[in-house]
Parts: C-alpha cells; sequence; structure tokens
C-alpha cells in the first residue's frame, strides 16, 4: 500500500491537472495580457486577437487584451473599460488597437498606449493616481496625443474633413484634406471652470517634433492630412460637437426620425457615422459565466480522478 | 486503509488541487470584481443612474461620465440618464457639450426636480427642452 500511494496520488494528480487544462476556456488563456474589458457593443464590432488572422464578433464583458485590433461597423460603437477605469469609446468604421498597457495603483504607475487608424475615437481618463504616472497617449495617423487627465474625442478620415469643412476656422482649406488620414482632435473637459474637486485637464499634440497644447474644453485642432501642417487650435462650433455626438455616441430613437437628413447638412457628418440609428444588436454574455468553466473543469477533473482510483482499486491492476 | 477507502479522503484533494491549478489562468478577471460592477450596473437605465450619482457624490466625474456613455449607448431613449448627463458636462465645464445633449431632447416633457438638477449644474447656459406642442 505504502508503495501504491505516490502512484496514485501522482495519477490523481496528473488526471487533475490534465483535465483542468482541457477544461480552461482558449479565449481566456490565449490572452495574458488583459487590458480592459468591452463595457458595452452596440451593433456590430469586431476583435481581431493579436498573432490571428480571423476576427470575431465582440460581445459584452468581452475582455481586451494588449495588441487586440478592434474595428467597427457601420453605425456601430464600442466602449472599452480599462483596468485602471479609463474609458475608450470608438465610433463607426472606426480601426482601434491598444498597444500599451500598464497600471499597478500600488506602485503609483501607469502607461497607456493607443491607435487609431480611422474613425471616431473618445477617451476619457481613469481613477487619478497619487503623483504624475507614465505616459498616457494615442497615436493617429498625423499625430501623438499626450494626455493629462482630460476627456477628449478625435476623428480619423472622411469625417473629419466633413466636420472640419464646415467649422469657420477651417473652411475651404479642409476640403483638400486626405479622406484617409485627416484627423481632427478637441479637448472636451474637464475644463477651468470644473465643479468639485476635478482637476481641469489637457493635450499635447505632437507632430513632426513640434507640439500643440489644448487646454480649454472645445478647443480642436485640426490636421488636413499626414505631413501637412495643423490647422487652430480654434473652438469648434456646436455644429462640429453634433457631428462627433452621432459619430460616438446615440441619439433617441424619435429625435432620429424627426431629424434624418437635417443633422447631417447640419454637422457635416456623413451617413456613414450612423449616429442616428439607435442600438439594435448588442451581444451579450461572451465572458459573463466564464468563472463557471474552471470551477466545472476544477469539478470534473475531481471526478475522473475518483473514477481512475476507484477503477484502480482492483489490486490486480497496476 | 483500502484504496476505496481513500477515494472520499482524495476527492477534496482532487477538487482542491484543480481549482488551484484553474485559479492563476483566471486570476485577472477574479481581481476586476469593480470593473465587471461598472459594466453590470450600466446595463439597466436605473442601476446607471444609481452608480452614476453615486460617483458624482464621490466627485469621479470623470466615471460618472463614463458609466452615463455606456447607458445611453446601450439605452439612448434613457431621457433621465440623458438629462444627468448633461449636468455633468456642464459640471466638467463643457456646456457647449451639454446643449447638444439636451438638444436631442426637444419635443419631449421634462420631468421638472430632474430639470431642477440641470438647471443646478449649468445656470443660465442651457434652455430647457420643450414638450411638442407648449408654447415658445
Amino acid at each position: 500500500m505504502t508503495k501504491k500511494c505516490p502512484s496514485i496520488a501522482r495519477r490523481a494528480l496528473i488526471l487533475t491537472l490534465t483535465t483542468s487544462l482541457v477544461a480552461t476556456p482558449t479565449g481566456i488563456s490565449a490572452q495574458p495580457n488583459v487590458v480592459g474589458t468591452n463595457a458595452a457593443v452596440v451593433n456590430q464590432v469586431e476583435i481581431r486577437k493579436a498573432g490571428t488572422p480571423q476576427s470575431q464578433r465582440a460581445v459584452l464583458r468581452q475582455r481586451v487584451a494588449l495588441n487586440d485590433q478592434v474595428t467597427t461597423g457601420q453605425a456601430s460603437r464600442l466602449q472599452i473599460l480599462l483596468l485602471d477605469r479609463s474609458t475608450f469609446t470608438v465610433g463607426a468604421n472606426a480601426r482601434l488597437t491598444i498597444d500599451r498597457f500598464v497600471y499597478d495603483p500600488n506602485r503609483n504607475s501607469r502607461a497607456v498606449g493607443a491607435s487609431v487608424t480611422r474613425g471616431a475615437f473618445r477617451f476619457m481618463s481613469g481613477r487619478a493616481l497619487q503623483r504624475p504616472a507614465g505616459p498616457v497617449s494615442v497615436r493617429t495617423p498625423v499625430a501623438s496625443i499626450g494626455i493629462r487627465g482630460t476627456i477628449f474625442e478625435g476623428v480619423v478620415g472622411a469625417d473629419a474633413v466633413a466636420i472640419a469643412a464646415a467649422q469657420p476656422a477651417v473652411g475651404a482649406a479642409a476640403a483638400q484634406g486626405d479622406g484617409n488620414t485627416a484627423t481632427l482632435i478637441i479637448l472636451r473637459g474637464p475644463g477651468p471652470n470644473t465643479q468639485g474637486d476635478t482637476k481641469p485637464g489637457a493635450i499635447d499634440v505632437q507632430f513632426g517634433g513640434q507640439a500643440v497644447v489644448l487646454d480649454r474644453p472645445n478647443l480642436a485642432l485640426y490636421f488636413p492630412g499626414a505631413g501637412l501642417p495643423p490647422i487652430g487650435p480654434f473652438e469648434i462650433s456646436e455644429g462640429g460637437l453634433q457631428g462627433m455626438q452621432q459619430l460616438l455616441r446615440t441619439v433617441p430613437t424619435g429625435f432620429a426620425a424627426a431629424s434624418a437628413g437635417a443633422t447631417s447638412v447640419a454637422t457635416g457628418v456623413s451617413a456613414t457615422g450612423g449616429g442616428a440609428l439607435p442600438p439594435e444588436a448588442r451581444a451579450r454574455g461572451g465572458g459573463g459565466g466564464s468563472w463557471l468553466l474552471p470551477v466545472l473543469g476544477a469539478l470534473v477533473a475531481a471526478v475522473l480522478a475518483v473514477v481512475a482510483l476507484s477503477g484502480s482499486d482492483n489490486p490486480k491492476s497496476p | 486503509m483500502t484504496q476505496a477507502a481513500r477515494v472520499p479522503r482524495l476527492f477534496p484533494l482532487c477538487l482542491g488541487a484543480a481549482l488551484f491549478w484553474a485559479a492563476p489562468l483566471h486570476a485577472q478577471e477574479a481581481l476586476e470584481p469593480e470593473v465587471e460592477a461598472l459594466v453590470g450596473a450600466s446595463q439597466q437605465v436605473e442601476t446607471g443612474l444609481v452608480l452614476a450619482r453615486r460617483q458624482i457624490e464621490d466627485s469621479d466625474l470623470l466615471g460618472a461620465a463614463g458609466t452615463l456613455e455606456r447607458v445611453l449607448l446601450v439605452k439612448p431613449d434613457a431621457t433621465p440618464a440623458r438629462l444627468l448627463y448633461a449636468g455633468l458636462l456642464c459640471r466638467l465645464d463643457d456646456a457647449a457639450g451639454a446643449r447638444v445633449e439636451l438638444s436631442l431632447l426637444q419635443g419631449q416633457d421634462v420631468d421638472d426636480a430632474a430639470w431642477a438638477d440641470v438647471a443646478a449644474a449649468c445656470g443660465g447656459a442651457v434652455t430647457r427642452p420643450q414638450a411638442e406642442g407648449s408654447p415658445q
């Protein structure tokens, strides 16, 4: 008996570990560098895991990992809640990758980096740390935006040209914008008159060895294209803000029906933004019950181990 | 002791070992109950409003804005959430953004108490949406 005990224990342990491995959902084990979760999914949003050729439909509560590539379809939205409580919202026809993420509140450490190659996006800083931490930045095709505790929005591509063209400070110059790389960047707040303890924010827009600081809500900077000098800063009009609203958020369904057509003229936003459409396909439940899988795996493993041990109760068995 | 007799004793051991093995792979999930709670509360208007108001009380204005934006992505017809969001934008010194949100409520009958909160946050920077058919 004393000789069989290690053998039995070893068999049970091997069986247990093997079964647990098999029972572990591959979606989680394959993405160790989780940076956040899908907090709101509207319509067609896909995520392609780093190193994989195929995109998969994004679902609510699905983990987002480092270097995952997010793409959105027409009239679609995604809000990612990062582990540091920052939020990244992307609008229709956007492409976003979060390629750097470090967050350790105990060590007062944070660094976030993302790149947006097309579409509209909105970033809101997360939980404040006790002293200035690492860099938080967003790269676009024309500039890198350094973030200092703030809310800002941007749009890359044809919608940037459309919104900028309606701005008095830009006007005809925007008509020459590159529909692929033109970029509009807008600081939204908090401003100097923010109420409560929240500190005013700012962004540093860096391009070609230069930097422009936006430090008041609704100051904007427009780049007609890669390698072209920016226009601004200028104060964006409420029509421009409406354009961004349509690209990034949603509007009441009744409003959508009543205002269809008129808003696109006022804001310059193309129909591809699809802000007037209500969310209709909110996938959910992707990771909500994922804790159940390892527990089930463990139970199955334990049962199998018991069965294996019972089977070896035959004294003639090896 | 026979092996059969040892089985009941080994069962919890095996279960513990399996859980121990499985846990590290899911530790990152388990460590983020707060993120899960924030996401979960934002999927319904009522719970989202409760969360956002608590965040505002805690001076977490950016967190509250994120919550209300989630609510409005999921429930674009949630007028109370849009009103609270408009007031919050004013608190964040973005009165122009508040006006844009309020313009989406034109034609709707806005609750007096909810409007009082918006007015308190925004002062004279915004005008109350008028219900359809009401005198301008």
